[in-house]
């Protein structure tokens, strides 16, 4: 009897720590990186400016901010970062790029039928973006991460919410509201011709941390204008054609100017550059480089 | 086994207590919702001029913010758009329905033709725009129009077709015509309102063949058709008719006056039991012809 209560108790030990080992494992290192973060207030840029020749997407931090997220002590709360502008009156595009996501699963080792090679997963975190009126915001910035929800009281007395997020993004299918899913760049158009002059915030909630270093380097802007009309760019400055992902390049080196970039991820700006230039370009960049953010398909 | 039967019978007894009712009704649309002045000049009143009857349960009616009774609705959140007016349930009387021509998507409602030939009379020799079928030739005969109905649903007898066969409206002693209604598993709030509007067919007498719309009507929406040269829209309610209405209320509609009749509050049946009370809702509040 002595010896199956031991047994049973012994059983229980290694089921504790077996299952605090594997918790751990899933669970993100805490870095230096802030868990919540409010970056100020960002001008509103023009494409005139995004579109000079040699520009330096560093050289404006009052309107194009790169940042870093890292984790918090408390799971169970979320992390991000928020900032404000102010509404033009017109048009504008708030863009957020997350590290670190270029192109999915459109693997093919058929000759210039698709990627060759599979994207570096473990790199690629995640962030949901919200804007609004900041009125209407109900977080803290720098202290807690909040939504625009609110309820509204009707002439009977229910009270339904009322979702002020005016960051509309639309997926596949026209489905909306939805959020670019594993570091993909989020963007929306924000209609402020009511409010010109007025504060607006934005929130980028951290979803998901990269499960290689547990910080998230990231980028993001307010642009003057429709999304459409966007000028893309290479991480070298050259018009790409990669999509929404080459509008704020480099968001791992930029993040952390002073920093040098890591060691792992020093292929980062190459292969971004790449991939901005074409399917093509991350083929042969990959076959050139091995390992360096390209997976070989077994 | 007798304990299987046992929980089968305390299931079927069980009270999920869902704050939900089905709401009865009756709606009524004055005579002169019903008539039209025709390319001829003459007026013709007609049921068939009934357009879809769009039926909300609203919070309360909001007499100021537009120029007819309109919902009580929550802020306005995006520019061009009105508040959400939360509804808690819905229904129509007569529904769109696609009446197997792509000339008809969006001009078809149920509830308003007997059969095949209610339909080609009521577009070729009141509204002057005959039907056509997919060559652009017109379509004469109740057999032509059957057959290619038949061709387009796979269907094999006119009970299949929904926009055929019982009529919603009926005229009643006052000359006005009234239809039964029911709103099905409402969300029951005490006083709330029944409202809505009779979207009204277009009739353009310089043009006849762009007659028997509804501004109503998402064009771009509803079951995709493609099938060798043929591609199109079935058609279909815009999906926020309850929620945003004035942004499909235009000249000729009708609107609900939203009086005391059509407020739902719960009164005992008889027999002890506390139901709904069957509310009227007058849409006689009107906006002269849409052209």
């Amino acid at each position: 009897m002595r010896g199956t209560v031991s047994l049973a108790f012994g059983a229980l030990v290694l089921l504790a720590s077996g299952c605090s080992n594997i918790r751990d494992n899933f669970r993100p290192v805490l870095s230096d990186a802030p868990f919540i973060y409010d970056i100020g207030e960002l001008r509103v840029i023009g494409g005139d400016e995004l579109e000079a020749d040699g520009f330096d997407y560093t050289s404006v931090p009052d309107a194009l901010h790169y940042g870093q997220l890292g984790a918090g002590e408390n799971p169970g709360l979320y992390g991000g970062a928020t900032f404000e502008f102010r509404g033009t009156g017109r048009d504008v595009c708030v863009v957020v790029d997350p590290e670190a996501m270029f192109w999915n699963v459109e693997i093919s080792t058929q000759e210039q039928s698709g990627y060759k090679y599979e994207d570096l997963f473990e790199d690629d975190g995640d962030l949901d973006m919200k804007a609004g009126l900041t009125a209407y915001y109900n977080g803290s910035p720098g202290i807690e991460i909040g939504d625009f929800s609110a309820v509204y009281d009707d002439a009977a007395g229910v009270e339904p919410e009322l979702e002020f997020n005016e960051c509309v993004q639309t997926g596949y299918g026209g489905t909306s509201p939805v959020h670019a899913g594993r570091g993909s760049v989020e963007f929306c158009d924000m209609d402020t011709s009511l409010h010109p002059g007025v504060m607006y915030t934005a929130v980028l909630e951290t979803f998901a941390l990269p499960i290689d270093d547990s910080v998230l380097n990231y980028g993001t802007m307010v642009f003057d204008g429709k999304c459409s009309d966007l000028p893309w760019r290479d991480a070298n400055g050259e018009k790409g054609s990669g999509g929404t992902e080459c509008v704020i390049p480099n968001e791992i080196q930029n993040a952390d100017p002073g920093l040098a970039i890591p060691e792992d991820k020093a292929w980062f700006p190459e292969l971004e550059s790449a991939f901005c230039t074409g399917k093509g370009k991350v083929n042969t960049w990959c076959k050139d480089n091995p390992g360096a953010g390209c997976v070989e398909v077994e | 086994m007798g304990t299987t039967i046992l929980l089968f019978a305390l299931g079927c007894a069980y009270q999920e207590n869902l704050p939900e009712k089905d709401i009865a009704g009756t709606v009524i649309l004055p005579k002169a919702a019903a008539t039209r002045t025709l390319a001829d000049g003459s007026e013709l009143t007609d049921p068939r001029f009934i357009g879809p009857v769009v039926l909300g349960a609203y919070s309360g009616m909001d007499t100021v913010s537009f120029g007819y009774p309109h919902p009580s609705m929550g802020p306005i959140v995006e520019p061009d758009v009105p508040g959400n007016t939360f509804p808690y349930g819905g229904t129509t009387v007569g529904r769109y329905d696609f009446a197997c021509y792509e000339a008809l998507a969006c001009k078809v409602v149920t509830g308003r033709f007997k059969d095949y030939n209610d339909i080609l009379d009521y577009f070729g020799n009141i509204l002057g725009n005959p039907v056509t079928d997919d060559n652009g030739s017109e379509v004469a005969y109740s057999s032509t129009y059957q057959q290619a109905c038949f061709d387009y649903f796979h269907a094999t007898t006119d009970s299949e077709m929904a926009f055929i066969g019982g009529l919603d409206f009926t005229e009643n002693a006052d000359g006005d015509f009234e239809s039964s209604f029911l709103m099905p598993h409402t969300v029951y709030v005490e006083g709330m309102t029944i409202w809505g509007w009779m979207d009204a067919p277009a009739i353009e007498l310089a043009n006849p063949k762009e007659s028997g719309g509804f501004s109503s009507c998402d064009s771009l929406g509803g079951r995709q058709f493609n099938e060798y040269d043929q591609e199109f829209y079935e058609g279909r309610v815009f999906y926020d008719s309850l929620n945003t209405p004035s942004q499909y209320i235009f000249a000729g509609d009708w609107v609900a006056n939203g009086d005391e009749n059509a407020v739902v509050t719960l009164v005992d049946d008889g027999a002890g039991n506390m139901v709904p009370s069957n509310p009227v809702v007058r849409m006689d509040v009107g906006f002269g012809v849409e052209e």
